[in-house]
């Protein structure tokens, strides 16, 4: 045996280190939690770690790539048609939507000059790496070089998909709707009632807490986003309501919804920007 | 020279397994991933301890904390305590039969699930699925794969420079 280390002796875990060490975790996760400012030290850190992040999305992109070059024709074919199906609903819908606002827009300016901002966007490629199965977090290529700020949001063709948490140079993460600590203040489609989407850390759910127990909202109603917060530009898809919940012992409704877009499931995102605000005053953001 | 030969050991490890655990898998293997890393400190800790002391496991955790995005030492508090506890009871694991030491194993990783879920109610976060406690058990059948790759990998390091 050529084992250096004494077989019996000595290895003592040092405990005064332990404790220093833990205390320094401690105090490291009460920082992050509290004050934040650790953030804009990871951002940094992000510049150091997109090359690792690329390199392990490497494997899965290649998958991808290979399945998607030997998917049968057929299936494509299928795909085709159910897409210029879908397109054909789409552009009928477009059609329909753009003679309401035109209608819309002639009401609106009689009452003040109706404000069309170029609603701007930008397409990033989500990078496909597992953070953790638990959180809701994606990664993103693109960061300030592009503009980008804390707080954009993000959409996909459906729907809403979250919002920018830590902006990089050329990275950043974001945080999805359902993330437990995603919270997105919405309007029901049907009947304007304002409400707020908490993530549930499930996926396929959204929670409407708080309601007022009459409130009007049933299940199969739409969530949109409202101008509420600043975040996001009004009228996004968000959510399908799937439950309501009336406990009649409780002074508060709940609903439970099914978010309409793809979420982590995508491989591109759009990030916008919220429209130059003309309402009230945003509340202060603590700049961290 | 020797002790050398195992610690560069250990680093490329430990990178491997902090890499391996970014890489994507389908959602259903996702949740069931034993964490990497773990495995490497805990193996490290039994049978190189001169290698893999607190302040590694510590600097490590929070590299994966940069990595994976979570509290900035949430990781590292886990990890130190993990390389604590193995370093700790290391002259019983070690002579343990490899399904015993499995076991021991699988009580660290619960242990340090436990550390986990712990952090994570403090940090305001919902009770986690119950998928979330499947990891550990992950862990149990990876260990003797992860022993005894690693023991290769390192004994034939010894052999290559006497």
């Amino acid at each position: 045996m050529t084992d250096s280390a004494p077989l019996f002796a000595g290895a003592r875990p040092g405990t005064l280190k332990l404790v220093v060490l833990l205390a320094l975790a401690i105090m490291l996760m009460l920082t992050d939690r509290q004050r934040g400012f650790l953030v804009s030290m990871r951002e940094r850190a992000l510049v150091l770690l997109a090359p690792v992040y690329e390199l392990t999305a490497l494997p899965a992109q290649m998958a991808a790539d290979a399945r998607f070059a030997v998917t049968a024709r057929q299936s494509l074919a299928n795909e085709n048609a159910t897409l210029r199906a879908a397109l054909l609903t789409a552009q009928n819908e477009i059609y329909q939507r753009r003679a309401a606002a035109l209608e819309a827009e002639r009401v609106l300016a009689k009452v003040q000059r109706a404000r069309q901002d170029a609603l701007a966007g930008t397409l990033l490629r989500v990078i496909d790496i597992d953070l953790d199965p638990f959180r809701q977090r994606l990664l993103l290529d693109g960061g300030r070089e592009l503009g980008l700020a804390r707080g954009d949001g993000l959409i996909d063709v459906a729907g809403v998909v979250g919002q920018l948490s830590e902006v990089g140079a050329r990275y950043s993460f974001a945080i999805l709707i359902t993330d437990p600590n995603h919270a997105l203040p919405v309007e029901v489609s049907r009947s304007g009632l304002k409400a707020i989407a908490y993530g549930s850390g499930d996926a396929q759910r959204l929670e409407l807490k708080n309601l007022p127990p009459n409130a009007d909202i049933v299940v199969g109603d739409r969530l949109l986003t409202t101008a509420v917060g600043g975040r996001f530009v009004a009228g996004y898809p968000v959510a399908d309501v799937i439950a309501v919940e009336r406990p009649v012992d409780a002074a508060f409704a709940t609903a439970i919804a099914r978010p309409v877009s793809l979420l982590a499931s995508n491989r591109e995102l759009l990030a916008v920007k919220p429209r130059p605000s003309v309402g009230p005053p945003l509340p202060e953001v603590d700049q961290r | 020279m020797k002790a050398r030969g195992t610690y560069s050991l250990f680093l490329i490890a430990a990178i491997a397994a902090l890499l391996l655990a970014l890489i994507p898998l389908p959602p259903w293997l996702a949740v069931i991933k034993p964490m990497g890393l773990a495995l490497v400190l805990i193996y490290f800790a039994l049978e190189a301890p001169e290698a893999a002391g607190l302040g590694h496991a510590f600097a490590l955790g929070l590299c994966a904390d940069l990595l994976f995005g979570t509290l900035l030492g949430e990781h590292a508090f886990r990890m130190l305590i993990l390389t604590f506890l193995t370093l700790r009871f290391r002259h019983r694991l070690r002579f343990f039969p490899i399904w015993q030491q499995a076991g021991s194993v699988f009580a660290l990783l619960l242990n340090d699930r436990i550390i986990d879920l712990w952090v994570r109610l403090l940090g305001g976060a919902p009770w986690p699925p119950l998928v979330f406690w499947l990891a550990p058990f992950a862990g149990l059948l990876a260990w003797p794969w992860v022993f005894l790759l690693l023991d290769g990998l390192r004994l034939r390091r010894r052999k290559a420079k006497p």
